[in-house]
């Protein structure tokens, strides 16, 4: 309780994606102040100067892990960094918030599991999916059992982001280098986040063995060869391994199916929200887009009868709005507003507000290690199971460190 | 008999399994002159007396070997448990008989094989009724990926989320054959409305089209059905134990062709849903089509091109769905468009309209059926094939190659 006034001074990593959390750093200012900003790009680093001329910045990251008045790192870097940046935080004192995914290799993720555990300092990844508003009254519903005995949930992520996976002049960014370099579920947390809280992995339940399976690809060689020309050596199939979808199936060990799909070279209007739910009693299913509701059906709540027994009507949809008064989460009651102002459907600002609050109260946060690498673990699983046909992998026991020590 | 009817028509139908066969009686009056309800099959008294009433004159029979051996009767209808479609379909060829048999064709890969050859060696017409197929927007749909408005169609989705424990127990509660596949089986049990339609749109089995490679299927636990059995007929009844089910709540089967598409089904015919007929997604190079979520709503499509908006970021204006339906005036298929006033009014959406003109058709034409016995194989050995995933932990399987002559070169 010692450091519950205490204001978290944070560095942010990776200049990019972190100026989105701007507005949520604003809405936290009476218990988080940004302190420091490490980027390798000086011109980024002037544009945040020019915000906030107090912050010191960095080109090196190891020269900010020094710096003693920096109390923890937001690492808004590439995927493939993650890891051994939060790794090397840890060790030198600093708790971390990273961004997804924690490790896309197994080595990694144990490593990361070994430096939480050896520092004690708090790691939180910032899977801000699971917090969007619709997501946390699921999570509310499926735990108070208005949805009965949960067999299904799906999650996809279909998202176009083939302008992101290169510089102007056709050089591979980061995504462009995933792209090119594995064949596998290799995005898996803001699909199976949001579902492994609705059905409490590491909680009341454990992921048993999945197998993945991806489609060739096309959308990447069409898009560099109208981009890039002929000429470019993306725009050949075999450039690329990663296939334009990839479906990872997951079974949990109290017999729940998981379903994750995974696109983000296809054409298609993005929907940011994509999941569904079925249990004994009842089920859910997002909108197709922004202007549909999502939808739920629960027995004896929602108008109808499942099965056709005469002279019942059959069952119908409801908006899952009808019942936000009964089942909207605590935390999106109380932060409403201020949720709502900042990115990714409040999801950047509940990351933030929760990683704080695990420092100061000195609790596990809401999505800890052992949460954060077991997500992402389904990416190397994946290349895996996808070079085999879809041979099923088993899932590592990241906690068995946590259960034994209570 | 068994060719002997030629071109001359009518076709006279036997319709074996009365009750779903009743659901058909509409389609034959614009069919007249080329198809006829000839009989009716049924082992149950009452559905018999039934016909009857309404058809005097159809002939009604109550033992199926006596279809097969009535000389009148050029075609047989198998509107009968899922179980027993192969059997009969085999005995049905080899009596000289056309058959039509409801979905799936067979429910193990040597009933498969056997049903192969039985078809190409009596040469008799051999239909899967899958009416699916024949639905208006699936038919668009399979347009419109014909003519390569989706560009290459990477991954393609169906869904068969249909609650139907209602129907698998009488209402004494003895298990219907629904209940005993369910009691007995676990896997993608009934995977041709999903997987038909789809395999029309990406050419499966077609001349320079495409084949099912390799497929895995994860099923969960059984759930749903213990426990509305206990509710409705007590804790007493072997179905209220949730370990008297072998069927679990929810299948997923992923399939990969040989051209590298991605195909995942879904089955669950047991949990408290609202039911939705059509439930299908596309995607390609060039563009995706979302089915509607219920009756209210429309099916959306965006073509790259001729849809508004971009997907790429630099766009000024963001993508945006259209109703398929948008693309009817130009794409809708040429059945839909010769048979409209009719199909709409129906059965199934219209589709088993469609079936029945697409078998006497194919028999009055002597050319093979839109859905053949390959295709009807190819579908249905999902289910044998996915029994197989389960058992072994979710262990990828090949798929046979039907369309080898025999056995011994799959």
């Amino acid at each position: 309780m010692a450091n519950n006034d205490k204001i978290v001074n944070l560095a942010v990593v990776g200049g990019r994606r972190g100026s989105s959390f701007n507005k949520a750093l604003t809405a936290l200012a009476d218990r988080v102040a940004l302190k420091a900003v490490c980027e390798l790009r000086q011109d980024m680093l002037d544009k945040w100067q020019e915000q906030f001329p107090d912050i010191r910045t960095y080109t090196d990251y190891s020269k900010l892990l020094e710096d003693p008045e920096v109390d923890a790192v937001l690492l808004a870097t590439p995927l493939a960094m993650h890891a051994k940046q939060a790794a090397a935080a840890l060790r030198a004192g600093k708790h971390v918030l990273s961004e997804v995914i924690a490790a896309h290799t197994l080595e990694d993720a144990w490593e990361l599991v070994e430096a939480v555990e050896q520092t004690g300092l708090t790691y939180m990844m910032a899977e801000n999916y699971c917090f969007m508003r619709p997501n946390m009254m699921i999570q509310n519903m499926a735990h108070q059992g208005v949805f009965g005995d949960i067999t299904f949930v799906e999650g996809a992520y279909l998202h176009d982001c083939r302008t992101l996976t290169h510089t102007p002049d056709g050089e591979l960014a980061w995504r462009g280098e995933l792209q090119r370099g594995f064949n596998g579920m290799n995005y898996p947390t803001h699909s199976l986040g949001p579902l492994a809280k609705w059905i409490g992995i590491n909680d009341t339940d454990e992921f048993d063995f999945m197998s993945t399976v991806t489609s060739r690809n096309g959308s990447m060689p069409k898009y560099f060869a109208e981009h890039f020309g002929e000429s470019h050596p993306g725009a050949q199939s075999d450039y690329w391994r990663q296939g334009d979808s990839a479906v990872t199936t997951i079974r949990t060990k109290r017999g729940v199916v998981i379903s994750l799909r995974l696109d983000w070279v296809s054409g298609r209007p993005h929907n940011m929200t994509h999941y569904g739910l079925q249990g004994t009693k009842g089920a859910y299913l997002a909108a197709r887009h922004d202007r549909e509701d999502p939808l739920v059906w629960i027995e004896g709540r929602s108008p109808g009868a499942s099965y056709g027994a005469k002279g019942q009507d059959m069952a119908q949809w409801e908006p899952l709005w009808t019942h936000r008064e009964e089942f909207e989460h605590p935390l999106w009651r109380q932060w409403l507003s201020e949720a709502e102002k900042s990115g990714h459907g409040g999801g950047d600002f509940f990351v933030i507000d929760e990683f704080i609050g695990a420092i100061r109260e000195k609790r596990r946060p809401a999505i800890d290690v052992y949460d954060a690498v077991l997500w992402s673990s389904v990416f190397p699983l994946s290349v895996e199971s996808a070079a085999s046909q879809g041979k099923p992998m088993r899932f590592p026991d990241f906690a068995k460190n946590a259960r034994r020590n209570g | 008999m068994a060719t002997s009817n030629g071109s001359k028509g009518p076709v006279r139908l036997a319709v074996v399994g009365g009750r779903r066969g009743a659901a058909f009686h509409k389609s034959f009056a614009p069919l007249a002159g080329r198809i006829t309800l000839a009989a009716i099959c049924d082992r149950n008294e009452q559905v018999l007396q039934a016909w009857r009433e309404t058809d005097a004159e159809v002939k009604r029979y109550a033992d199926f070997a006596q279809v097969l051996n009535d000389p009148d009767i050029d075609a047989v209808f198998l509107a009968t448990p899922q179980t027993e479609h192969a059997r009969q379909a085999i005995a049905a060829l080899q009596a000289g008989k056309h058959v039509m048999s409801e979905v799936p064709a067979a429910l193990t890969l040597d009933e498969c094989w056997e049903l192969v050859e039985t078809a190409e060696r009596t040469g008799n017409v051999y239909m899967l009724a899958e009416n699916y197929c024949f639905m208006r927007e699936n038919m668009l749909v399979g347009n419109l990926a014909r003519q390569g408005l989706f560009g290459e169609i990477t991954f393609a989705e169906g869904g068969y989320i249909h609650d139907t424990r209602n129907l698998t127990h009488d209402a004494s509660g003895g298990l219907t054959w629904r209940g005993q596949l369910r009691h007995s089986f676990n896997g993608m049990h009934y995977p041709t409305h999903m997987l038909g339609p789809i395999a029309q749109w990406l050419g499966i089995n077609r001349e320079g089209g495409d084949a099912f490679d390799y497929m895995t299927t994860f099923v969960s636990k059984e759930a749903a059905a213990h426990v509305y059995f206990r509710e409705k007929f007590g804790e007493r009844h072997e179905g209220a134990d949730r370990a008297f089910w072998s069927q679990g709540d929810s299948a997923i089967t992923l399939i990969r062709t040989k051209n590298g598409a991605l195909i995942q089904l879904r089955l669950d015919t047991k949990s408290p849903r609202p039911h939705n007929m059509t439930d299908y997604g596309l995607q390609g190079t060039r563009g995706a089509f979302v089915s509607a979520r219920h009756k209210e709503e429309q099916s959306l499509i965006w073509l790259d091109r001729h849809s508004p908006g971009s997907t790429l970021h630099e766009s000024k204006q963001a993508a945006k769905w259209e109703p398929l339906l948008a693309y009817a005036d130009r794409y809708e298929h040429e059945l839909w468009r010769r048979w409209d006033s009719e199909a709409g009014k129906l059965g199934h959406g219209g589709s088993d309209f469609f079936i029945l003109e697409e078998f006497s058709s194919a028999i009055l034409d002597r050319r093979m059926p839109l859905i053949d016995v390959i295709d009807a194989v190819t579908w249905s050995c999902v289910a044998p094939l996915s029994a197989a995933s389960v058992a072994s932990g979710g262990q990828p399987m090949a798929f046979p190659d039907f369309r080898k002559t025999n056995r011994a070169n799959r």
